[in-house]
């Protein structure tokens, strides 16, 4: 029972630090060019997200099943062949499945092959670990990676036009106008052009790691109390050594 | 011979053979998975990009200098006309919506499995302009019916006549305008009146929406 939950625990380490200290946007800043250019609107960002969520994924588990079989010299001509498959396979799934959400990613669909995150992962990460921990490497990032560009896009997509989700797919429409800001004359073009990309990435970078900064400063004095409590605690019931 | 064969062979490095086999395999294998997912997809894919540089091309030809603006929700809307669908529906800059609506064979209309497919192409609530997308009626009779010539008929017709007409599979002329049938097409005719009631009663709803 102990050995299943230290298992679960070990694949979820991974999964959370995705989001945390190995998210790939705000912390590793990679994946900036689909970062800044998908997302004028939160659904671009979260389809973004996921897509490179599956092509991080399963390019992690191939490259950690056959980096044994790969030889060394030609390791990352042969990540970059499976990862520009993953992507093609997936750039072709997308336009089969939605044409609108084609157009709408437009060029940065095909340009999933040369994000950083995924070759940057095969390379430090998924060679060198098991398939099962590569799996929860791929996801932790990819969804890290998810939830970022579509907070910035959330955040561009209110200011900018006033709405909120807006988007569709198969067909349907969806997403909420928010009539209060449009009423107040908020929504600024602004935030939908490239400047404003920057402009609230820089934002939420800052926002993102002084949180992070903070809660790993108060992680370390916890840890450093508890240290200094143990050293100086004396064993309820000692050692016989002790006791001697 | 045989010893400068033996030498020759003994000279091919065995790390660069593991490497031309990597990299041939996994590239033999990127190959095949790309084919197959090509071969899968392609048809579709083909089939939306000719139909979107239809409607492209159908809404400049109908109004110059108007663009597509956008695709509209068709899902799960079932328009009060039997045996019809609506297939896909875009929107226009100038306000018009060009509405690709089905009428599938039952005993009253079309002649073959395969229905009648339309543009209709509506703005201000008149039909601006019908025109075949899709049929396999009988040619010479039932694609009388699906020719430019009939279609034209259409044009000018208010949306709310067309929705109005319910007796229309039993009418020579339809009530409110003065589309006629086609001698010896009769289901080809109903079928083609089936998708344009069918296009109206989405642009109703679409506009009420």
């Amino acid at each position: 029972m102990r050995k299943k939950s230290a298992a679960v625990k070990e694949f979820l380490k991974p999964v959370g630090d995705g989001f945390t200290r190995n998210n790939p946007t705000f912390r590793l800043v990679l994946g900036t060019c689909p970062t800044l250019a998908v997302t004028t609107g939160a659904f671009n960002g979260f389809a973004m997200g996921l897509l490179t969520t599956f092509v991080l994924v399963f390019s992690n588990i191939l490259v950690s099943v056959l980096s044994r079989f790969i030889p060394r010299k030609v390791r990352i001509p042969c990540f970059i062949l499976i990862i520009t498959s993953l992507s093609t396979v997936t750039e072709m799934l997308v336009e089969f499945i939605s044409s609108e959400l084609y157009a709408s990613l437009g060029i940065y669909l095909s340009l999933i092959a040369v994000n950083c995150i995924i070759l940057g992962r095969a390379e430090s990460f998924a060679s060198v670990h098991s398939p099962l921990a590569s799996l929860a490497d791929g996801l932790g990032v990819g969804l890290g990676f998810t939830a970022s560009i579509t907070a910035i896009g959330l955040i561009r997509e209110l200011l900018g036009a006033g709405t909120f989700f807006a988007g569709s797919f198969l067909g349907h429409e969806f997403g909420w106008e928010i009539s209060a800001l449009t009423e107040a004359g908020l929504p600024m073009t602004f935030f939908v052009l490239p400047a404003g990309g920057f402009f609230v990435f820089a934002l939420t970078m800052v926002v993102f790691n002084a949180a992070f900064n903070k809660y790993n400063e108060r992680l370390e004095t916890i840890e450093a109390h508890l240290l200094a409590d143990e050293s100086t605690m004396v064993p309820a019931v000692g050692h016989k050594e002790d006791i001697e | 011979m045989n010893v400068n064969t033996a030498k020759k062979v003994r000279r091919i490095d065995p790390e660069f053979l593991r490497i031309v086999v990597a990299l041939t395999v996994i590239a033999l294998v990127a190959a095949l998975v790309l084919a197959l997912v090509y071969n899968f997809t392609v048809k579709t894919v083909d089939r939306t990009a000719e139909l979107e540089s239809s409607v492209n091309g159908l809404i400049a030809e109908v109004y110059p200098g108007a663009e597509v603006s956008g695709r509209l929700d068709v899902a799960g809307y079932t328009a009060p006309v039997a045996d019809t669908g609506i297939d896909y529906a875009f929107a226009a800059t100038n306000g018009a919506k060009v509405i690709v609506a089905t009428a599938h064979q039952n005993a009253k209309q079309c002649y073959k499995a395969d229905g009648i497919s339309l543009f209709v192409v509506i703005k201000d609530g008149k039909i601006d302009f019908v025109k075949l997308y899709s049929s396999a009626e009988t040619p010479g009779l039932g694609a009388n019916a699906t020719k430019a010539s009939y279609l034209e008929q259409f044009v000018g017709i208010d949306v709310g006549t067309v929705t109005a007409a319910e007796n229309y599979y039993d009418a020579h002329t339809v009530a409110g305008s003065e589309i006629s049938k086609v001698t010896g097409a009769t289901r080809s005719t109903n079928g083609v009146y089936a998708a344009v009631r069918a296009a109206a009663f989405y642009y109703t709803e679409a506009q009420n929406a």
